[in-house]
């Protein structure tokens, strides 16, 4: 069999990960902020593993706060040593990376990938918000992995696997449930955009919800199975919607939690909380002749609103970006997102540096970069609302769209 | 019409239309304005910016220091530092130059200190290092003594230290018999909270650097150094004391660490008005007398001018507002010059990495009135006020420019020279970019012209702005081998020249290497829209980093952003005046980077790869822009 060339790109990608995750950097990046949210942050995970093995509940106290899944499978098949580690986070990059490929082949086909899937993944791989949460190990790029081959199961129509993937992926990050509508839709109707919605097949579609609570149900059992009892509840999803720990990270919930007065949190909580639910039913109805489509900006808007986001978080939504080549030309503003983006690559280490290594900033100047982030998240979703929208309607001469 | 009725008819639309039509014209009116004043606002961005740079010494704009940190509590106690120190610190130096005079080693000196400090009861270590740098290898040795807290467990620490070698390049050995005689009458008090760590290093800079990496357990790969045998709490403050002189008439305060770190404000202040209340002693920033200049006499060239020359002499030349405008510029433009050049001013700048406030008391050489009785009670009334601190110095200002020691520029007041500049490069940039997507056709049948949109080839403009970033890395490691750094010491540019009109002229032609292309779109204002981009990103983050060195690429970006693209070979020479490799020609400018070679190697300064991978490749991008014919 002849050597693809291209090929070489993410397997060089990939095994530069390898060795990176290998190297003295790892460890140094492990606890940034950036990288590893409480939710995933790796030092954690082997905090927990330890008050596990030790007879410990890892769940007492605010420090563990992955799943109980993830936990299982850390002390039993994933010892958290670095040759293992390393290997298992190159690996789930690079599974991401074939998903998208395979997600795009699926949507273009019948006809031929030119080439254009390996160059996704290529740039899943090379996307800097990609490869520094791998390189912590935080296990958002874990997350990452899990949800595009569930998406992966969902283009190619396959429901159960799809749905068990998304209730696992549930347990380790909690608002991905919202993304149960588009992902069913993408089951029932396939992954290409069509000009009239298609009719939908109410039973099946009920028997996919059914299957989703079926193995939530399932997997809430073992997870209580595995810790011992119902404290990992409120230690895990509860810390999603609650917010008990406010360490920086790249979001817009801290900052906004640290300076509010104990008694207007519960509101907030819920505001902020039940915010990103008003999206799911416009989004699904207004895209249901492309639900990948609605999907895509569906996980934009959880990844810009979740209460611990990391970089990857962003970094899947700009890969996913990928997907939709036609809508390309009808971006209002392309350069000025890409500019913010950039800004805020910049501003977000720089700041973070100036508050927490050298001492000379403060808080409130990672929370300016920050903001400079979600603002760039933003208009990354709304621009590509607007391109999805407008690139239905095509072009004709001498006419211009006003209002879709 | 007036500038309001202007502004409505913007936003008014003709009436009898659609609605929908009066908004796309509405948005079509606003886009064409902003496009046709796009220039006018960039050039605006820029006069602003350069003219608010000549505004920053200005009284107006400067405030008053003060204290903030209310623990600190500056000259609020007695001091007790008396004339038999002062005695003391005489015999010392007496000791100490007896060692000069017989050529000691540092070995030697290291035993003869660590001897003192042991006859006083401190517990006191040496430590060897040894820096490999591609010039030369620097080796020293450095004396430590640590005074344990008696009043608490010591978790903290404040280093009160002195190089051997004076920021004039002196013997700075009075400083060493004070930090001696200083120890010795210390450790008599039991009031210190803090652990009192007494270092006096080798050389200049190294020593520190080496004592304080090993400190904190950091290990550049350049430096070997002996372990330290005592150790300490963490570091809150130091300072350094320079007396190079025989007597001192102002204490100079040398404050900015390396890579353009600065330490807080009230260390400053507080020894400031320690200084000047407890110590008695006139406070100036470095080594600037605070002192206005004399009256210019007239010229006599501006003599025939008669009654408006005395005018112009006596009103603006002469006038005092003037004097103070250049004292306070002289004060700002010293400070800005170190923290550009990412330089330490003194030996206080290797602790700032360490996230210690740091500063040097420097001893104004002259023939008095000052000596060791007021250094010294001065310096243990600051020690006084560093031991009050609770909590790290963290309430006063990190972002500031003095302009004078009792008067200082908040960030909001000086930040917007670079970054409106760099606002500047930014709108230029979009214009361009938007520019490019448009192509004006005339059609002969319709006789008539539109525009259509063509694609970019912003692709090919980043990977030329790639290519010579890279070629920039390969400069910095030659420049920072073994290779090149001895050639540095010759006295004349004629081994270099070589290499001089390599890095002028080659790189900027790598673009002729490019793949060709179909695309009808010109590639040269490409390269300008991506250089422009890189500029506002690297200027407005670099401001709150190290504003100097921001403004100082704002300053490169005027006349690389006024680059006409594809304008032949005079501009591109016109540029060759902007190249740092030019600096190679001179016998100073080679100096200049031997020192930036050895504050690399030895001591981590930026300035050397700055200079590399920002400096060179952004003249070779503006040079590239001038010889791309597309």
């Amino acid at each position: 069999m002849p050597v693809r060339l291209p090929l070489l790109i993410p397997a060089f990608l990939l095994l530069l990960r390898f060795g990176l995750i290998l190297s003295p950097l790892s460890p140094w990046l492990r606890d940034d902020h950036q990288l590893a949210s409480p939710l995933t942050s790796f030092t954690r995970l082997k905090e927990g593993i330890w008050l596990f093995q030790k007879g410990i509940d890892p769940y007492h106290g605010g420090v563990f706060r992955h799943s109980p899944l993830t936990l299982a499978l850390f002390t039993t098949l994933i010892p958290p040593l670095p040759l293992v580690s390393a290997l298992v986070w190159t690996a789930a990059d690079g599974l991401a990376a074939w998903c998208l490929g395979e997600i795009w082949r699926a949507r273009i086909a019948p006809n031929a990938d030119e080439g254009r899937g390996l160059l996704l993944a290529s740039l899943y791989l090379a996307n800097p918000y990609n490869l520094g949460p791998t390189l912590a190990l935080s296990t958002s790029s874990l997350d990452n992995a899990l949800l595009l081959l569930s998406l992966r199961f969902a283009v190619l129509q396959r429901p159960s696997p799809a749905v068990l993937l998304l209730a696992l992926l549930s347990f380790s990050s909690l608002p991905a449930v919202l993304l149960l509508v588009p992902l069913v839709m993408i089951v029932l109707s396939g992954p290409r955009a069509t000009a009239v919605p298609r009719k939908v097949d109410l039973n099946a579609a009920g028997r996919a919800v059914g299957e989703f609570a079926l193995y939530t149900i399932a997997f809430a059992g073992a997870s209580t199975f595995v810790a011992g009892s119902w404290g990992w509840v409120l230690q895990t999803w509860g810390a999603t919607v609650m917010l008990p720990d406010l360490t920086p990270n790249p979001g817009l919930w801290w900052y906004f939690f640290t300076e509010m007065f104990d008694h207007y949190r519960p509101f907030f909580l819920l505001t902020f909380s039940l915010h990103p639910l008003i999206y799911v039913a416009p989004i699904c109805l207004k895209f249901q002749h492309d639900p990948l489509f609605a999907f895509f900006l569906l996980q934009g808007i959880i990844s810009t609103f979740k209460s611990y986001p990391t970089l990857s978080d962003a970094g899947l939504y700009v890969s996913l970006l990928g997907l939709f080549p036609e809508i390309y030309t009808y971006f209002r503003h392309p350069l000025v997102t890409a500019l913010l983006h950039l800004h805020a690559a910049v501003l977000l280490p720089l700041f973070h540096y100036l508050w927490l290594d050298a001492g000379t900033g403060n808080a409130n100047f990672f929370y300016a970069s920050t903001l400079v982030f979600g603002l760039a998240n933003g208009a990354t979703i709304v621009d590509s609302l607007w391109a999805g929208l407008r690139s239905t309607i095509g072009e004709k001469d001498g006419w211009d769209v006003v209002q879709l | 019409m007036s500038p309001l009725s202007r502004l409505k008819a913007l936003f008014q639309a003709p009436p009898g239309d659609d609605r929908h039509v009066i908004r796309l014209q509405r948005q079509r009116r606003i886009y064409t304005r902003v496009g046709r004043i796009s220039p006018y606002l960039q050039l605006a961005c820029y006069v602003i910016g350069i003219l608010w740079i000549f505004a920053t010494p200005l009284a107006e704009l400067g405030k008053s220091t003060y204290v903030d940190e209310n623990a600190l509590q500056p000259g609020q106690v007695n001091t007790y530092w008396e004339w038999a120190e002062v005695h003391a610190a005489d015999r010392y130096l007496e000791g100490l130059e007896a060692l000069k005079n017989s050529n000691a080693t540092s070995q030697e000196k290291a035993g003869w200190l660590k001897d003192k400090f042991l006859e006083m009861g401190i517990p006191s270590g040496t430590q060897e290092y040894t820096f490999a740098t591609s010039l030369e290898d620097v080796h020293g040795v450095n004396t430590y003594a640590f005074h344990s807290s008696p009043r608490t467990s010591g978790a903290e620490a404040v280093v009160v230290s002195a190089s051997w070698t004076s920021l004039t390049g002196d013997p700075n050995l009075r400083g060493v018999a004070t930090v001696l005689a200083l120890a010795g009458f210390l450790r008599r008090y039991t009031h210190w909270a803090k652990d009192l760590v007494f270092v006096i290093s080798d050389g200049h800079q190294d020593g520190m650097q080496a004592f304080l990496s090993t400190y904190h357990g950091f290990n550049p790969s350049t430096l070997s150094a002996e372990p330290l045998t005592l150790d300490g709490g963490v570091i809150w403050t130091a300072l350094a004391i320079d007396y190079p002189g025989h007597s001192f008439s102002h204490l100079g305060l040398f404050f900015e660490g390396l890579n353009g770190r600065l330490p807080n404000q009230d260390l400053l202040v507080c020894a400031q008005i320690i200084g000047r209340w407890t110590g008695g002693v006139p406070v100036i920033l470095h080594n600037t007398v605070d002192e206005l200049r004399q009256d210019l006499p007239i010229p006599q060239w501006v003599r025939w001018t008669a009654a408006v020359g005395d005018w112009v002499w006596k009103e603006i030349v002469n006038r005092r507002a003037v004097k103070e405008w250049e004292y306070r510029a002289q004060n700002m433009a010293e400070q800005a010059a170190w923290m550009a050049s990412g330089r330490a001013s003194g030996m206080h700048g290797v602790f700032h990495q360490f996230r210690i406030d740091a500063i040097t008391l420097f001893a104004r050489p002259s023939m008095g009135p000052h000596g060791f009785h007021s250094l010294g009670k001065l310096t243990e009334s600051l020690l006084r006020t560093m031991n009050n601190l609770l909590e790290r110095l963290h309430a006063s200002f990190f972002f500031y420019l003095l302009s004078s020691p009792a008067s200082f520029l908040k960030i909001g007041s000086y930040l917007p020279c670079s970054v409106l500049i760099g606002v500047g490069c930014l709108i230029g940039g979009l214009r361009a970019y938007v520019n490019l997507g448009w192509e004006r056709w005339y059609s002969e049948k319709l006789d008539d012209t539109k525009w259509i949109k063509r694609p970019r080839r912003l692709m090919e403009g980043v990977g030329t702005v790639l290519s010579l970033v890279c070629i920039g890395a390969g400069v910095y490691a030659y420049a920072d081998s073994r290779l090149f750094a001895p050639l540095l010491a010759a006295k004349s540019a004629l081994p270099l020249l070589p290499v001089v009109l390599i890095l002028t002229l080659l790189p900027p032609f790598v673009v002729l290497l490019r793949p060709n292309s179909a695309s009808p779109a010109p590639l040269a204002p490409m390269v300008k829209a991506c250089m422009l981009f890189s500029l506002a990103l690297l200027i407005t983050p670099l401001s709150v980093l190290n504003f100097p060195l921001s403004l100082f690429l704002a300053l490169l970006a005027i006349p690389l952003s006024l680059v006409q693209p594809s304008s032949g070979i005079l501009p591109f020479l016109a540029l060759e005046s902007l190249n740092p490799v030019m600096l190679l020609l001179l016998q100073s400018g080679r100096d200049a980077i031997r020192i930036a070679v050895w504050d690399w190697q030895v001591l981590g300064a930026y300035a050397l790869p700055l200079a590399c991978v920002i400096w060179l490749p952004l003249v070779w991008i503006g040079q590239a822009i001038c010889i791309i014919q597309e």
